[in-house]
């Protein structure tokens, strides 16, 4: 009973952890555009992670360690610096977006300017993080982010036309007349990086360890992989689907948090409002731990330094800074005034570009022997991973190029 | 391989100072036109809808406050690229002097509804609703036209 209530709780966790800003954003503004013509992104995007979650697990559970250590002892320093360079600047980025999606959260549930929340989310972020344990954050927020379910009820109570939602989700390409090729494609690169954030390997791995995983837990893994994304990604469905009942009708667009809030508002009135902002916040304050987490264990596994929750912070004291160090550079990207959901934009398509940096290497380690004996990738794990690799340097050589074509999907 | 990568950064900075300083064509206006008549209608509806359900009593003051400050900020942002950008011809004159005054009529329809929100008046908040149809309206026509 113990075991079950157990895996539950680690379902549960994906589920919830799995949305976060870049979801939220993507999601809502691909719906709004194009209906559900990007639906098969979606799909293709949580098989990725799936298929690349599993491998990191597998990795973490056989060695012991952590993706990112073994990227510098296989690959090299001077290989690992690049990797560790942009992976780092793109996880700051999206700790900036994160951090300003909770201040959003609280502006929607204040009307007080997000710019006014920033330093407190920082500060609060930062205790969070010093105080709280590891399975205490994973959990509270993960937990807190299934609020977003009720965007998966509103699907149900708004006047939803299935046949509709079905035509466009089956003939994928832009509607004609008001959206061109290049724009349904750069929203295509956008909601595929939305799912594989590079952030969310290192942290899953980083985490693993933290967790003291062993080739026991590896079944516990899958499952929370298997299971939890999946129902994760249907979230970011829901997202979808209801923002192409509300607002591709009207041939509107999304740009501000508070329009994403509006379906489950017109659905399920003042409650409906009240669990979409606890989701917002949960999932963005979640994501906000999970990639300030994330810049810190990437810079300490790769100097070597003693790094981890596990630990008191006087024994991991450059891992703390590093991480209040990011805090800090979170919160003056932000400061600058850019738009939170702008800054989500660019992050998603910066995102796809640094792709192929995180996957390439996890590929590779999960075909070592020498870390992983007999615990290497079948030869199916291989051919999605090959596969997906092709996909992701696709997305990744795409990206910029749509970008400057669309004027940022404009 | 450096030299390459220097080669590169400079071709594309030049691009990027050709594509900032070149003078604005009919092209550069209509896109400018356009996007601020899609921003100004974006801003409208969901005024409009964040209305409805503050009047059916299913949102909250504080949601309402944040929605009509974020649909003005974009009105206002559309406003100031679409003045900020000079017509070329007569043909872009005639779209500035067609989407001009729509700007400014959405501008005081979401002030109005702002106002009356402000002040729970629901008599006011209806009126102000109900001049934001043809306003959109206007500048959906707009948009398919200029598109």
């Amino acid at each position: 009973m113990k075991k079950l209530l157990g895996i539950t709780l680690g379902i549960l966790t994906s589920v919830g952890g799995f949305v976060d800003i870049g979801d939220l954003v993507a999601s809502s503004q691909a719906g709004a555009r194009f209906g559900t013509a990007h639906a098969w992104v979606l799909l293709v995007g949580v098989i990725g992670i799936c298929a690349y979650a599993e491998m990191a697990g597998r990795v973490v559970a056989v060695s012991r360690r952590p993706v990112f250590d073994l990227i510098r002892e296989r690959l090299g320093p001077r290989v690992a610096l690049a990797n560790l360079a942009g992976s780092y600047v793109l996880t700051v980025v999206t700790l900036g977006a994160e951090m300003g999606g909770v201040a959003l959260a609280l502006q929607l549930l204040t009307s007080a300017n997000y710019l006014v929340w920033i330093p407190l989310v920082g500060l609060v972020l930062w205790l969070a993080l010093w105080r709280l344990k590891f399975a205490t954050l994973e959990r509270v927020f993960g937990l807190g982010g299934l609020a977003l379910v009720v965007f998966a009820v509103a699907v149900f109570v708004l006047p939803t036309h299935w046949d509709t939602v079905w035509h466009l989700a089956s003939r994928p390409g832009p509607p004609s007349g008001t959206e061109t090729w290049p724009t349904y494609w750069y929203f295509a690169v956008a909601i595929f990086a939305s799912a594989l954030t590079p952030y969310e390997v290192f942290f899953y791995s980083s985490g693993g360890v933290e967790e003291q995983w062993t080739p026991k837990e590896l079944s516990q893994s899958k499952i929370n992989v298997f299971v939890g994304f999946p129902l994760g990604g249907l979230l970011a469905l829901s997202l979808m689907i209801v923002a192409t009942v509300v607002f591709h009708p009207l041939n509107t667009s999304v740009s501000a948090l508070g329009q994403v809030a509006l379906p489950p508002t017109m659905a399920l009135g003042r409650i409906g409002l009240a669990l979409a902002i606890l989701g917002f916040f949960a999932a963005t304050f979640g994501a906000a731990m999970e990639t300030g987490l994330s810049c810190a264990y990437t810079v300490a596994q790769y100097f070597g330094w003693p790094w981890g929750k596990v630990l008191r912070p006087v024994k991991a004291a450059r891992f703390h800074t590093v991480l209040l160090v990011s805090i800090l550079i979170g919160m003056a990207i932000l400061l600058t005034t850019i738009d939170p959901i702008q800054l989500t934009e660019y992050m998603l398509i910066f995102s796809a570009v640094a792709l192929p940096l995180t996957y390439l290497p996890i590929l590779v380690i999960a075909n070592d022997r020498g870390y992983m004996g007999e615990r290497v990738n079948g030869r199916f794990a291989n051919a999605l991973g090959t596969v997906y690799l092709i996909i992701v340097l696709a997305a990744a050589v795409a990206a910029i190029p749509l970008m400057i074509m669309t004027r940022a999907g404009a | 391989m450096w030299g390459t990568i220097l080669v590169v950064l400079a071709v594309a900075w030049a691009l990027f100072g050709f594509e900032l300083t070149k003078p604005t064509d009919f092209h550069d206006y209509r896109i400018t036109a356009v996007e601020s008549a899609q921003s100004a209608y974006d801003a409208l509806v969901t005024a409009k809808a964040t209305g409805e359900a503050q009047l059916a009593g299913r949102t909250f003051d504080t949601y309402v406050e944040s929605n009509l400050d974020d649909a003005n900020k974009a009105l206002a942002g559309a406003q100031k690229d679409f003045v900020g950008t000079a017509p070329v011809d007569a043909r872009t004159t005639a779209m500035r002097d067609e989407l001009g005054p729509l700007l400014a009529a959405s501008t005081r329809a979401l002030t109005n509804l702002q106002k009356a929100e402000q002040t729970h008046d629901d008599a006011g908040l209806r009126a102000a609703l109900a001049a934001i149809d043809p306003i959109a309206s206007r500048l959906s026509d707009f948009i398919d036209r200029h598109q």
